[in-house]
């Protein structure tokens, strides 16, 4: 009977790990980039539950010790496209990553290109208006981009080209992952993941003077909320029920009055 | 506490910046020479847990952006509006220090010097100050920014060359409000501009673009309704829980 509670309790706690993935979601719905996370659930595995008394055992069924939270998964399906009309902004067609180098050499992957020139010339995501960290675009060459001093009219072409000044400049590098290296990426904030492996360099499909915002969808993380709160709150109902079953187990079992 | 109260609560709170800035540029629509700003947004950091779950921390402000893009001209006919078509910057003399600017609605000062608005001296080409000979009948001023001054008898002497500069990154520039920029370290050194050119008589408009700032006030009005909806059920959460002994 007691188990009962544990085993609701387990599904309270399930309930709030999604909530803290829908959450972040909808914080994110306009972040460029941005892909959706959700939290599924895992049961803690079943067991054959037995009547066990002095003359025989009897099988009861099957009985769950309740669920937890199987990990996070990240939806990658494609975001909105918003024209921003810059031109070295660039949205990716298709499954790709952009590839980024911090100023310590780490190597990094992102949706987001929302890119421009810091005063380096080095095509840069972050600190295009002066903040500290730069985050360096890299060139098929696995080499940062960067445009020749002076030069004018940079921009981005939908093969992927850096042109400036009428000349071209670089390629930029746009890596593919499998599914399985896909799932092994891990989120590093600033719309940035890091990946275990270096996956597959592609040829760039992309729309230049367009971002990528994120791929969260209001309706669906609103039904997401509905869902959750009301199996939280049927796991609260259960406990309480519980409750009251102990309650009569200690207080009016064997009363004689 | 559950984090997603928190989590979500940081949405409302980016997406109350983005509106910010839509006001700002809604407020500047008419502002000659204003450059719209954007917020830029990322994902929070991230927390692993043993269960394998990455907990996030919401969103954060990385930064905040100016679009340098070209705003449109606006025809005036007044002789020292000067309107920068292409990339660049007017050079003034700010005290000691040199500032830049695209709103180019100048004006003659009392000892014939040309200034801004302010009353910052623009400089010309070689950083001196520009003063403009008595006894003028017309200005003219080339695309290059090359001023002529013509007098009655239809003789005419250049004066001096407006002195337009470029950065490699004008988005590093510093905003000192009035439309005046000053170069910092993630601009980079002004350089002459090229593939300019200087049109008298008209005056540069602010670029921002009304109906895209209506979209992202709309997008960015129910973006912060759907964060407090997760901010409503982390509460919600809460109170179930707290209602489980009576």
């Amino acid at each position: 009977m007691v188990r009962g509670i544990y085993i609701a309790a387990s599904g309270m706690k399930l309930q709030e790990a999604r909530q803290e993935a829908v959450a972040q979601n909808v914080a994110n719905a306009e972040t460029p980039g941005y892909k959706k996370q959700r939290v599924p659930s895992q049961s803690l595995g079943e067991f054959q539950a037995y009547l066990v008394d002095a003359l025989e055992r009897a099988p009861l069924g099957e009985v769950t010790l309740g669920a937890r939270p199987g990990g996070t998964v990240t939806d990658f399906s494609p975001g909105t496209l918003r024209r921003t009309g810059e031109p070295l902004h660039a949205a990716i067609q298709g499954k790709g990553f952009f590839a980024l180098q911090a100023e310590g050499g780490e190597v990094f992957y992102t949706r987001d290109g929302s890119f421009g020139p810091d005063a380096k010339g080095y095509l840069v995501l972050w600190g295009v208006s002066g903040g500290e960290e730069k985050m360096r675009v890299l060139g098929r060459d696995g080499q940062p981009l960067r445009l020749p001093p002076g030069a004018q009219g940079a921009h981005l072409t939908p093969d992927g080209r850096l042109v400036a000044g009428g000349k071209e400049v670089g390629e930029i590098r746009v890596v593919e992952f499998s599914e399985e290296e896909l799932r092994a990426l891990v989120r590093r904030g600033k719309n940035l993941f890091a990946a275990p492996g270096e996956g597959e360099v592609v040829d760039p499909r992309l729309r230049p003077g367009y971002l990528e915002l994120s791929n969260v969808d209001p309706a669906g993380e609103m039904v997401e909320m509905m869902a959750l709160s009301r199996a939280y709150e049927a796991c609260q109902r259960v406990i309480v029920a519980e409750d009251a079953l102990l309650e009569k187990a200690a207080n009016e079992i064997g009363r004689w009055s | 506490m559950i984090q997603g109260i928190w989590t979500a609560a940081s949405g409302m709170e980016a997406h109350r910046w983005r509106v910010d800035a839509v006001a700002h540029n809604l407020a500047n629509a008419n502002t000659p020479g204003f450059k719209a700003q954007e917020a830029h947004l990322g994902d929070g950091e991230y927390y692993p847990l043993p269960d394998g779950r990455e907990v996030g921390s919401g969103v954060r402000l990385v930064e905040v952006r100016r679009n340098f893009s070209q705003g449109p001209l606006e025809a005036t006919g007044r002789t020292w509006d000067l309107a920068l078509e292409g990339p660049g910057f007017f050079r003034l003399k700010a005290g000691e220090s040199t500032v830049h600017t695209r709103q180019g609605n100048f004006h003659l000062d009392g000892e014939r010097k040309l200034v801004s608005p302010e009353g910052y001296p623009v400089l010309s080409e070689s950083g001196g100050e520009i003063v403009i000979p008595d006894g003028v009948s017309e200005i003219r001023v080339g695309v290059d920014g090359t001023i002529e001054a013509v007098s009655s008898d239809g003789s005419s002497t250049t004066v001096a060359k407006l002195g337009v500069d470029a950065f490699p990154n004008p988005e590093g520039l510093e905003a000192l409000g009035e439309g005046l920029y000053r170069e910092t370290e993630a601009s980079g050194a002004p350089q002459a501009a090229q593939n300019f050119s200087v049109r008298q008589g008209f005056l540069e408009m602010s670029n921002v673009e009304l109906a895209g700032e209506m979209v992202k006030l709309m997008t960015a009005q129910r973006a912060y309704e759907l964060a407090a909806r997760a901010v409503q059920t982390a509460d919600h959460l809460l109170e179930v829980a707290t209602g489980l002994r009576r």
